[in-house]
């Protein structure tokens, strides 16, 4: 993988320790799998203190944990996969179902590419097949002409196929899934014989999102639910969880733009807290709070945190201060609805405010940041 | 994980089995209460050690209910209820009207079903004739471990059982080695570590294999508490009562013993044998408590809804047991579970069929096997289940399956007491109270009582027992002269929907008559799972009530006004966090005003009562008129019959208002939403137009010309214009007065319209002025006069009565007059 790529995909950014769980398996794994159950939760969920023989022989590594929040709910994904049923995840956005998607499918079968993207455009050709045309008008519909969605690969090679936003697509689009799931099948009445049948081999499956802010899945026909196991993502309710999860994820990114910021702890507790309370509907002395549109996931915390940061590293002292946590705050507080920006004003002026007064420390810095701002604006 | 997995080390597992001796003459079984594998391994432990004497870790004071708790005709789940004078204000009268029968008291119940290790030991004993003592000293369980009552109303979580990341309670789920043993074993509580380790882990096992893991886990359970905490905590002052116990009966010589006690009991009882010949006897345990068999329910065994020592889904366990001799009963449970949650979510609705059984079955123990358990168990049931049959958000498409889930893990199961137990409590409990307030039933015909609320505390009291009484729908007592206006009425029998009686809120005094009949003690007898008493009945049927709500506002504020009036105060309270939560996520501003309506009605009947102002009362109500405030604008979509009590709601919410009491919305927020929904309901609905115009005038912010216009707007169907004044009317009724610009427009209507559309209009104008008095309207009627330039004497009539009685008396006059022409014969044109 050329060094210029922003994003690797899963496997190969794991490579190496999807490598060293193959290797360890002596599980049973499901026809056309990779890795066992067991060692696919391995990969997602890490092996703590227990190491790994590195592959090629010298020391050992251990898993990282790469999903956090609800063990018991990747267990049942990976259940899901196994059995004849497909899977969707549902949630709000920011909670991590892609990533879980990529990593499950990476671990299963190999490959997290074979995925589609859905959307209102999306039609019936990009989820099944298409034609090069240039070939179909020169040779006719020949197996040669056929350009294979990357669920149709998915089936050929006995994969997990992705299809991410499955309920932004028409419905009527979505209920071309309903014969490939049911039967395994899919036919392309265009070729003759053998070629006209495509037989899913083992190990193929379906990972699905939709995203709880959309369409809702109850807009899905029937058909198409009964062929899905549904497990719903939610945010990380633990805040020690998220903060730790947020800060390491900051510290990464920071390390990758080479912004050598350094993160406080304060400043993570912060927005984590904010983000949570706010999300929750409720602070932790018993306030009521008016939820924003925004989602407020942990992918946004930590969006919130890097900016904040970047900020500082470009802009500012190169220190991460309250200033820039309160103006980015109100920044990720807009993205969905203009009013937002009152409901965290409303936060801040009440639950920050308390807090400020009682305890002051970072509560008391990030309500004088935010009054700053906001007579400057 | 499995049980070889503890890691105890080997010189632990050694001591162990020495504590335990379970070859011995003098043997202890560890023991959980409601624990299908333990008594599984219990029963087969007893006839092959075959003890004379079986010492049970139940009070000693209990023994005389042995005969009782091993009636033939009973059936479990039944509990000893052991009342003791302390916390809970309650009354309960005694027949020679002391002043102790006020005394405050509690109740804490000590259940058992047909997989208690417990039960399983006695019936044993029974069955072989050996020899039973109790040996625990009766001590009250502190609060958090005593019957707590269905009083929480449970999350889609808890209706699954599902106590994740909180406390199990007891010294198990305190203890660290627990909390290490669940990160190692990826259980998220003590309950699923438990079940992991010990029920479908254990099932496998001898019972001797099983005793001694589970004496491993409590023996380095307990090591990791400090002896003031067990001090502290009564553990040691129990056991050493305990121990004396046990040293009178291994004293017999020649005679085999077994010791049946919790597990981190007998590791340090068993640890303690040595020493036991050297102690005295066990002092005589004389804890005041008043101790009786009582029925009861699955529902309450749950340890989520009732006995928190207990585990969670008794009918799943239930099934357990009864499958015991089959190969793998968890997994006939898990069928059974899975096939009632489907028939259920089948009834209401739910397109789910046996493939989905299947298919959850098998992803069931998929998950077990992921999870390296031996066989599936609950969490993988519940899991199952909510993976393969709800299709869609949990939260949003799970309910109905989530909840037919809850019913099939939990069960419905009652409880019957055999003869020997005599009378159930609550029945002894009714009569007794019934006596102390002089409302003994006798069997003669009604009896009227009227009772001054204002003037006497005890007819506070009588009143709250009769409504309980009522609301129990036991047939004793019937409120008299009142309509069930804010629906508090009666819960009545099971299946009921007629109220057995009803409340008024606005009289200080009330009239009842009460009568016995047999059916008062039928009604008794199926309420005797519900509670020890009246008051305890009540307030689990109240709590349950609120939960069937479902989280509506309104519902839950009914139940609160019901609470009140029955005297449950501490009920009312433990809804509050409910109502709460309901106010904050109920959109449903029809709902949200009917609640506020109702609570502002709690605290006016609470000022009647003498009751000192109460703050949660106060801030729910405002809460529910600020949130029902919020939703006007959804309110003016309202239109149709949904409309018709629009004017109602809105006249409470501006009284609220005006009354600047604390309760009601602030007058700025009020008047902003009020004119937003005042746009929306120009094009949905004249009355709640007319309605919203009352609401801004009689805030003193409605301008004149502007009520004209809206009146003249009216149009679309026949009786707009009356809708429009109707609702108008309802809130500003002076309006026709202090507003010429609507007289001119009502003027012109009836005079220079169309006589079939005025002929169309004039019902629900009728109805609309039929709300005015007779002053208003002669007053109304001359200046209407006036202004088509007709004299007083000939100024329009209005009937003052209400337009219903109008049509009756003008049917009536019709039917006269048809008669008076029938008397009189053929007509002499008719003749001609």
């Amino acid at each position: 993988m050329p060094e210029s790529v922003l994003r690797p995909a899963a496997e190969v950014l794991f490579r190496e320790e999807l490598d060293a769980l193959a290797a360890a398996d002596t599980h049973p794994k499901p026809r056309g799998f990779r890795l066992s159950p067991r060692m696919i939760r391995t990969f997602i969920l890490g092996s703590g203190e227990a190491k790994l023989p590195r592959p090629g022989g010298e020391g050992e590594l251990a898993v990282t944990q790469k999903f956090f929040g609800d063990d018991a709910l990747v267990e049942r994904a990976i259940v899901t996969l196994a059995s004849p049923r497909a899977l969707l995840l549902v949630g709000e956005p920011g909670t991590a179902k892609s990533m879980l998607s990529e990593l499950l499918a990476a671990a299963a079968t190999g490959t997290s590419l074979l995925t589609v993207q859905g959307s209102a455009a999306t039609t019936e050709d990009q989820i099944k097949y298409t034609w090069n045309y240039a070939l179909l008008l020169a040779k006719g519909p020949v197996r040669e002409a056929l350009v294979p969605s990357p669920l149709f690969a998915a089936m050929r090679e006995g994969r997990i196929a992705r299809f991410e936003e499955l309920t932004r697509c028409p419905v009527e689009v979505q209920d071309s899934l309903v014969g490939i799931l049911s039967d395994k099948v899919l036919r392309v009445p265009e070729l003759e014989g053998e070629d006209g049948i495509l037989f899913a081999r083992e190990g193929f499956n379906l990972i699905a999102t939709a995203n709880a802010r959309d369409r809702g899945v109850n807009e899905m026909s029937a058909a198409l639910r009964r062929r899905f196991n549904f497990e719903s993502v939610r945010p990380i309710r633990d805040p020690f969880v998220e903060m730790a999860l947020v800060e390491r994820e900051v510290q990464k990114q920071l390390a990758a733009a080479g912004a050598s910021v350094p993160v406080p702890r304060d400043a993570v507790e912060l927005v984590v807290t904010t983000f949570q309370e706010l999300r929750s509907g409720r602070s932790r002395e018993g306030v009521h709070l008016d939820r924003p549109e925004a989602p407020l996931s942990t992918a946004e915390a930590i969006a919130t945190l890097h900016a904040a940061a970047l900020h500082a590293h470009y802009y500012g002292t190169g220190r991460l201060g309250a200033e820039e946590v309160a103006s980015h705050l109100a920044g990720a507080a807009t993205l969905d609805a203009a009013e937002d920006t009152s409901k965290l004003e409303r936060y801040v002026e009440t639950v920050v405010r308390d807090r400020a007064a009682r305890h002051g420390g970072p509560w008391g810095a990030l309500l004088e940041a935010w009054r700053k701002i906001g007579r400057e604006r | 994980m499995n049980l070889g997995d503890l890691g105890a080390p080997e010189e632990t597992r050694a001591e162990v089995a020495k504590r335990l001796g379970l070859s011995s003459a003098l043997a202890f079984f560890p023991v959980r209460h409601q624990s299908p594998t333990c008594a599984a391994k219990l029963e087969a432990f007893l006839p092959a050690f075959a003890p004379d004497v079986i010492l049970v870790e139940l009070p000693a004071r209990f023994e005389e209910h042995l005969e009782a708790l091993l009636d033939p005709e009973s059936r479990t789940p039944f509990a000893i209820c052991a009342i003791t004078e302390d916390k809970r204000p309650r009354f309960v009268a005694r027949r020679d009207g002391s002043r102790a029968a006020e005394a405050p008291r509690s109740r804490a119940y000590y259940p058992f079903c047909d997989y208690s290790p417990e039960l399983v030991a006695l019936r044993y004993a029974k069955a072989s004739g050996a020899e039973v003592r109790f040996i625990d000293r009766f001590s009250p369980l502190p609060e958090d471990e005593a019957d707590l009552g269905e009083d929480d109303l449970p999350s889609a979580e808890h209706a699954l059982g599902e106590r994740l990341g909180q406390d199990a309670g007891g010294l198990f789920g305190r203890s660290r080695f627990t909390a290490a043993l669940c990160a190692r074993a990826g259980a998220r509580d003590f309950d699923e570590l438990w079940e992991a380790l010990f029920e479908q882990g254990g099932w496998d096992e001898s019972p001797e294999g099983w005793a001694l893991a589970v004496g491993a886990y409590a023996l380095a359970t307990r090591r990791t508490f400090g002896q003031d905490e067990l001090e502290a905590d009564g553990t040691f002052s129990r056991e050493r009562f305990m121990a004396a116990k046990i040293a009178e009966a291994a004293a017999q010589k020649r005679k085999r013993a077994l010791v049946v006690a919790g597990a981190l009991h007998v590791v340090a009882l068993g640890g303690a044998r040595e020493m036991l010949p050297a102690l005295q006897r066990a002092p005589k345990d004389d804890a005041e408590a008043e101790v009786r068999l009582v029925p009861y329910t699955f529902p309450r065994l749950d340890a989520l809804l009732g006995y928190a020592p207990g585990m969670s889904g008794p009918a799943f366990y239930q099934h357990v047991w009864e499958a015991r001799a089959e190969a793998d009963p968890f997994a006939r449970a898990a069928e059974r579970v899975l096939l009632e949650t489907i028939r259920r979510a089948r009834a209401e609705g739910d397109a789910l069929g046996p493939a989905d059984a299947i298919a959850a079955l098998a992803f069931a123990r998929e998950l077990a096997s992921i999870r390296g358990r031996p066989k599936l168990g609950r969490a993988e049931v519940i899991e199952a289940a909510t993976s393969c049959f709800v299709k869609g958000e949990l939260r949003v498409s799970g309910r109905r399956v989530v909840a037919a889930l809850g019913e099939a893990l939990r069960g419905s199961r009652v409880g019957k007491l055999g003869p020997t137990a005599g009378p159930s409590p609550i029945l002894r409990d009714f009569r007794e109270t019934a006596e102390a307030l002089g409302l003994a039933p006798s069997g003669g015909p009604p009896r009227a009582i009227e009772l001054s609320l204002a003037a006497s505390k005890k007819a506070r009291r009588c009143s709250s027992f009769l409504h309980r009484t009522a609301w129990l729908g036991l047939g004793f007592a019937t409120q008299v002269g009142v309509g069930d206006v804010e629906g508090f009425g009666a819960k009545g029998a099971e299946g009921d929907p007629k109220p057995q009686a009803a409340t008024e809120f606005g009289a200080a005094t009330e009239r009842w008559t009460v009568a016995y009949a047999p059916e008062v003690d039928a009604r008794l007898l199926e309420l005797a799972a519900e509670g020890a008493s009246v008051e305890e009945a009540s307030a689990r049927l109240l709590v349950r009530a609120a939960r069937e709500g479902e989280g509506r506002a309104g519902e839950i504020a009914a139940c609160v006004g019901r609470g009140v009036r029955m005297g449950l105060e501490d009920v009312c309270l433990r809804l509050a966090p409910a109502l709460e939560a309901a106010i904050r996520a109920d959109e449903d501003p029809r709902s949200l005003l009917g609640a506020a309506r109702k609570l502002r009605r709690v605290r006016a009947l609470r000022a009647r009562l003498g009751l000192p102002k109460a703050a949660w009362l106060d801030a729910l109500g405002l809460a529910a008129y600020e949130e029902g405030t919020r939703g006007l604008p959804r309110l003016a979509q309202t239109s149709g019959a949904r409309a018709a009590d629009v004017p109602v709601l809105l006249a409470d919410l501006g009284g609220a208002t005006l009354a600047a009491d604390g309760m009601g919305p602030s007058r700025e927020l009020l008047l902003a939403k009020a004119r937003a929904a005042r746009e929306i309901a120009r094009a949905t609905s004249p009355l709640v137009l007319g309605a919203l115009d009352g609401l801004l005038v009689s805030l003193g912010e409605g301008r004149g010309s502007e009520l004209g216009a809206h009146f003249e707007a009216a149009r679309g169907r026949p009786e707009a214009k009356g809708a429009y004044l109707e609702g108008l009317l309802a809130l500003s009724p002076r309006a026709l007065l202090d507003e010429p610009s609507l007289l001119e427009a009502l003027v012109a209507h009836v005079t220079s319209g169309s006589f079939d559309g005025f002929l169309a209009s004039l019902p629900s104008l009728r109805r609309a002025l039929g709300r005015l008095g007779p002053r208003e309207l002669e007053e109304i009627s001359s200046r209407a006069a006036e202004r088509i330039g007709l004299g007083a004497s000939e100024a329009l009539l209005v009937s003052p009565l209400h337009p219903e009685e109008v049509a009756r008396l003008s049917a009536w006059e019709l039917r006269w007059l048809e008669a008076e022409a029938a008397w009189a014969g053929p007509s002499s044109d008719a003749n001609r």
